[in-house]
C-alpha cells in the first residue's frame, strides 16, 4: 500500500519527531510511504481566520504534490478535515479525489489497514485528550453531547499498547483553548482553557497527555513549561511508534 | 475588526475564581442536559424530527404565517406586523396609549431586548416592569440579561441581596435565596395585581390553530396576563410551527436542553383572550428575512432559544454574557447578530474555536459552528476586519504558497527562537509569549532530516 | 407597502426556487414505562409536588374540608361557570382543580379553562391541588397530544409542579411567583 505522508507545516517546522514517528509507524505497518517534497501548509490558519478567498496559491501548491491517487495520510485531525472540507482547485476531478483519499493517522489505521492492535511498550500513565476537529469532525471517537454508543479509534489503540494506563479528563472532550489564531487573537481565553484542561489530567497524576494534534499539545506544552507542571505531551504516533519491528 | 469581546473577556477572566465558578456552574447545567437526554432512547431522533419540522417551517414560512393570521384573527386575536425594532415600539406604544395606560408587566422576551422596548417606553413615560426573577434582578441593577434563559447567571447572591437591600427594603445581608424569592414574590405580585397591560414572548406560534405558547418556571407570564385586560405577545416570525401535535416534539427537547428538566412548570397554550379582554401578537421581522434569504445561514432561524449551545461554549463559560455586547450573545447570538448588525459585532464569529459542541447540543441541530466559519469569510470580504490583520494573511498566502518561500521563513522563525529567546519569548511582542513558553526549536525541519535520510536520489 | 406585505414578499423571495423540506414522519416509538403511576409520581415529587393516591374523588373533598380553619379553600367543578371577584381571588390559598390528562414523561397534567373557575386562579392561589384519574395517565408528551385538542378552548396549560426558580444563584426555590406548593390526587377509579 502506497501513502503520501502529509505533514503539517508547524510539524514539519517545529516538530518532526511527530512526522518520523508517523513515517515509522506507517512503515512498520507495512506500508510504502513516500513525503511529498514541496508541500507548504494546508491553508488552514488562513481560512479560518476568515481568509479563505487567499487560499487558492496555497490549495493548488497542495495538489500539486498529492496526486488523489493514492492515500494520504496526515497526523492532524484539523489539518486533514480542513483538506476534506475545504480543498478547492479548478481540477475538480482531483479535488474530489484528494478529499476522498486524505486520512488522518489514526482512523487510517483502523480504518484502512484495518488494525486495532499495535504491539508497541509505553509503562506509563498517559491522559487522553480529544481534539475537537479529529473528534467532531472526523469522527474518531463518538463525543459526550450525542446520545449514541461510545467509540473511540485513537484510544482503542493507545489500550493496547503495553503497559499504558489511558485516564480521561473529567470533561472528557472540552476543548484545550487553541482555535488557530484565536490562541493570540484572544489570549486570555485561549490560555484560561488550556489552563482548566491541564489542571484535570495533574488532577489525574498522568505522566504524559496525548492526542492526535500537535497544535493542542503545542498549546498545552507552552503552559506546561510556563508553569512547571509535572507532565509533558507527545503526540500520539510517538507512542504508537515505540516497537521495534513489525507492530499488529 | 473591534476586539471587542477580546477585550471584555479578558476582564472577565482577570478575576479568576469568580470565572472559575461561572464556569463550573454553567458546565453543571450541560450536565443536566446530557442526563436529560440520556434518559430518552429517541433522543437523537428527536432532534432530527425538530430540526426538519423547523426546516419545513421555514421552507414554506409565507404560507404559514398568513395560516396563523386568519386562524388567531379567527379567535378575536389582534395581528400585527412590526418590519423592524422601532416599528415594533411604536406598536406596543399605541396599544398603551389607546387605553392610556402607563404601566406595563413583562414576562420573558428576548426579542423586546433585541428592540430596545424598555428603553423606548420609558422614554415615553411607561414603566416596564420586568417580571422573571432573573431580569427583574437586572433590571433593577440596570444591567441587560448575561444569559437568555438564567439572566442572571453571572451574579451570585450576595449581589442580589444588595439590589434588593437597596430598590426592595429587604434585611440586609440576608442572602438566602428563599428569602429573596419570598421578597420578589411579594414585590411583583402588588405589580402584577395592579397592571392592565401585560407583555409576553412567544416561544411557539401554532399556524393551524392561531394559538401561541409560553413556557415558564415561575408562573409570572400567566399571572401578568390574567390580572390583566390586555396581553401584548411579541413574536418573531420565525417562531411558527405548523400543528399542535409538533409541540410535542419541541416541549420534550426545550427543557431537556435548557436546564435538564423534562419540561417547564407551565406551558400556557392562548388561543382566545379572555371575554371581555383584549390579546395581540406582533409579528417582528428586524432583518429575519435577510437571514432567511442567505442560504448558508437560514437554519440559525430554527433556533428555539434554549441556550445549550451557550452551557456548552467553552468561551463562553469563561468569558461571561456581557462580552458579547449584544441581547443574544453566545454561539447562537454570534451567528444571528452580525446579520443584524455586521459593523457592531464582526468581533463576535471569531469569539470561539470552532470546537463543535454547540452544534451537537442544539436540539435543532442548527451547524453553529460551521455558521460561524462562514461568517468569518464574510466579514473579512466586507472589509470589517483589522488592516494589521489583512496585510499580516496576504503575508502568510503568499509565503505558503511558495515551497523555497515557505521553507526559508520557517528556517529564519527557527533560527531567531533559538538565537534571540529573549524577543521570541517577550510578552510585548509575541502574545502567545505572555503565559506560554515557544516551543523547543529542532536543529532541523522533518524535512530536511529526510532529505538526509530517506530521499533516495 | 405595509409592513406585513413587506415582510411577506421578502419572505415569498427568500423562498422563491428552493428544493422545500417536506415535514418529516414521526416514524420512531417515544418512551413507555412499564409503571405509569410509579414514573409519574416519581418526577412529581422530584419537582417539589406532593403526590397521593387515593380511591374517590369524596376522599379529596374530605381532605379539603379538613383544611385549617383559617385557610381559604375553593374546589372547582369541571366545565361549569364561576364568576369570581378579583378581591376574592387574591384570597384564596388554596384551589382544587380537575386535570383531564397527565403525563408520565415529565410530571405534567392538561388543565384546559373549563375546570380553572377563572383563568388566574390556578396562578394567583397559594397551594394548588389538582385532581387527575389514574386512566388518564399517559406515557409521553407525543400520547398526550394525540388526546387533547389544546385549542379547543380559549386557554389551556400543562402543569408540572409549583412554581419555581433558580435565579438566584441557581439554587433552586420552589414557588416563584405561581404557586408555591402543589398537591396532586390520582384518583383510582373512574370518576
Amino acid at each position: 500500500m502506497r501513502v503520501q505522508l502529509f505533514i503539517p507545516c508547524y510539524v514539519d517546522q517545529f516538530f518532526p519527531n511527530v512526522a518520523i514517528a508517523s513515517l515509522e509507524l506507517l512503515e512498520k505497518l507495512g506500508c510504502e510511504v513516500v513525503y511529498p517534497l514541496h508541500q507548504t501548509c494546508c491553508g488552514q490558519p488562513m481560512a479560518n481566520t476568515g481568509y479563505a478567498h487567499l487560499a487558492s496559491a496555497c490549495d493548488s501548491n497542495f495538489a500539486a504534490n498529492f496526486n488523489g491517487a493514492d492515500y494520504i495520510v496526515c497526523p492532524s485531525g484539523s489539518c486533514t478535515l480542513h483538506i476534506k472540507e475545504h480543498l478547492h482547485v479548478s481540477d475538480t476531478t482531483l479535488q474530489h479525489n484528494i478529499r476522498k483519499h486524505v486520512y488522518e493517522l489514526n482512523e487510517f489505521i483502523v480504518d484502512v489497514l484495518g488494525v486495532k492492535k499495535i504491539k508497541a511498550t509505553f509503562p506509563h500513565k498517559v491522559g487522553y485528550h480529544a481534539s475537537c476537529h479529529g473528534q467532531r469532525g472526523l469522527h474518531l471517537s463518538s463525543m459526550s453531547e450525542l446520545m449514541v454508543a461510545a467509540f473511540s479509534k485513537p484510544a482503542m489503540l493507545l489500550q493496547s499498547v503495553e503497559g499504558l494506563s489511558l485516564y480521561y479528563p473529567k470533561r472528557a472532550d472540552e476543548c484545550c483553548g487553541f482555535g488557530g489564531t484565536f490562541c493570540v487573537t484572544e489570549e486570555a481565553v485561549s490560555v484560561k482553557m488550556g489552563v482548566d484542561r491541564l489542571q484535570e489530567h495533574v488532577a489525574n497524576g498522568v505522566t504524559y497527555i496525548t492526542g492526535n494534534d500537535m497544535s493542542c499539545l503545542m498549546h498545552l506544552q507552552g503552559i506546561i513549561d510556563r508553569q512547571s507542571l509535572p507532565l509533558q505531551t507527545i503526540h500520539i504516533a510517538e507512542i504508537l511508534n515505540k516497537t521495534e519491528t513489525l507492530c499488529r | 475588526m473591534s476586539l471587542a469581546h477580546a477585550n471584555n473577556a479578558a476582564k472577565f477572566i482577570a478575576n479568576e475564581e469568580r470565572t472559575n465558578w461561572h464556569d463550573d456552574t454553567l458546565w453543571f447545567i450541560r450536565s443536566k442536559r446530557d442526563n436529560a437526554a440520556a434518559s430518552l432512547p429517541e433522543w437523537e431522533q428527536l432532534r432530527e424530527i425538530a430540526s426538519t419540522i423547523k426546516a419545513h417551517t421555514l421552507d414554506h414560512l409565507e404560507t404559514y404565517l398568513i395560516e396563523f393570521e386568519a386562524n388567531a384573527t379567527k379567535n378575536g386575536v389582534q395581528i400585527h406586523w412590526a418590519n423592524d425594532a422601532l416599528e415594533h415600539n411604536a406598536i406596543v406604544l399605541n396599544i398603551l396609549n389607546a387605553t392610556n395606560i402607563k404601566q406595563m408587566v413583562k414576562s420573558k422576551s428576548m426579542l423586546t431586548e433585541e428592540c430596545h422596548l424598555n428603553q423606548y417606553l420609558q422614554a415615553n413615560g411607561i414603566q416596564v416592569v420586568d417580571t422573571d426573577l432573573g431580569e427583574r434582578i437586572v433590571q433593577l441593577r440596570n444591567e441587560i440579561p448575561s444569559h437568555i434563559v438564567l439572566p442572571a447567571i453571572h451574579l451570585k447572591k450576595q449581589d442580589v441581596s444588595e439590589t434588593f437591600h437597596q430598590h426592595l427594603q429587604s434585611q440586609k445581608d440576608n442572602n438566602d435565596p428563599t428569602y429573596l424569592t419570598r421578597v420578589a414574590r411579594e414585590h411583583l405580585r402588588e405589580h402584577f395585581f395592579a397592571s392592565k397591560v401585560a407583555l409576553t414572548g412567544v416561544n411557539f406560534a401554532v399556524a393551524s390553530t392561531g394559538s401561541i405558547v409560553v413556557c415558564t418556571n415561575e408562573g409570572n407570564a400567566d399571572l401578568g396576563v390574567h390580572t390583566a385586560d390586555i396581553h401584548i405577545a411579541s413574536m418573531g416570525i420565525e417562531k411558527l410551527i405548523p400543528k399542535p401535535e409538533h409541540l410535542s416534539t419541541f416541549l420534550r427537547l426545550l427543557a431537556r436542553s435548557a436546564t435538564g428538566q423534562p419540561i417547564t412548570t407551565y406551558s400556557s397554550h392562548f388561543t382566545k383572550p379572555q371575554a371581555g379582554k383584549q390579546m395581540h401578537v406582533i409579528i417582528v421581522n428586524n432583518k429575519r428575512t435577510e437571514q432567511l434569504a442567505q442560504d448558508d445561514f437560514r437554519s440559525s432561524l430554527k433556533c428555539i432559544r434554549c441556550a445549550a449551545c451557550f452551557n456548552t461554549c467553552p468561551v463562553y463559560r469563561r468569558s461571561g454574557g456581557h462580552s458579547y455586547h449584544t441581547a443574544i450573545a453566545g454561539p447562537i447570538g454570534s451567528i444571528l447578530s452580525p446579520n443584524i448588525d455586521m459593523k457592531a459585532n464582526a468581533d463576535l464569529p471569531f469569539a470561539s474555536t470552532l470546537c463543535g459542541s454547540c452544534t451537537n447540543v442544539c436540539p435543532v441541530k442548527i451547524d453553529i459552528h460551521n455558521q460561524l466559519w462562514k461568517w468569518r469569510q464574510r466579514i473579512v470580504q466586507e472589509g470589517y476586519d483589522a488592516t494589521s490583520k489583512k496585510v499580516a494573511m496576504k503575508g502568510m498566502s503568499v509565503v505558503l504558497a511558495n515551497p523555497k518561500w515557505y521553507r526559508l521563513t520557517g528556517k529564519l522563525g527557527r533560527w531567531m527562537i533559538k538565537y534571540f529567546p529573549s524577543l521570541a519569548n517577550n510578552p510585548y511582542l509575541n502574545v502567545w509569549a505572555k503565559q506560554r513558553n515557544m516551543p523547543k526549536v529542532p536543529d532541523a525541519s522533518f524535512r530536511e532530516w529526510y532529505i538526509k535520510n530517506r530521499k533516495k536520489v | 407597502m405595509s409592513a406585513r406585505e413587506q415582510i411577506l414578499e421578502a419572505i415569498t423571495r427568500a423562498n422563491a426556487n428552493r428544493n422545500r423540506t417536506a415535514l418529516p414522519a414521526f416514524s420512531y416509538t417515544a418512551i413507555q414505562y412499564t409503571d405509569l403511576v410509579a414514573q409519574f409520581t416519581e418526577v412529581l415529587e422530584r419537582i417539589g409536588a406532593a403526590v397521593t393516591v387515593v380511591d374517590s374523588l369524596p376522599v379529596v373533598k374530605q381532605w379539603l374540608q379538613a383544611l385549617p380553619i383559617g385557610k381559604a379553600s375553593v374546589y372547582i367543578q369541571p366545565n361549569l361557570m364561576y364568576s369570581f371577584d378579583t378581591a376574592y381571588l387574591y384570597q384564596v390559598d388554596v384551589a382544587a382543580m380537575h386535570g383531564t390528562i397527565a403525563v408520565a414523561e415529565n410530571g405534567a397534567i392538561w388543565l384546559p379553562e373549563s375546570n380553572m373557575g377563572n383563568r388566574m386562579l390556578p396562578f394567583s392561589t397559594q397551594q394548588l391541588v389538582l385532581i387527575i384519574a389514574q386512566q388518564d395517565i399517559v406515557h409521553n408528551m407525543q400520547e398526550a397530544y394525540q388526546y387533547i385538542d389544546t385549542s379547543a378552548q380559549g386557554y389551556g396549560v400543562f402543569i408540572a409542579g409549583p412554581s419555581k426558580t433558580a435565579d438566584i444563584e441557581q439554587s433552586l426555590v420552589i414557588g416563584a411567583h405561581g404557586p408555591i406548593a402543589m398537591q396532586v390526587f390520582i384518583i383510582k377509579q373512574v370518576l
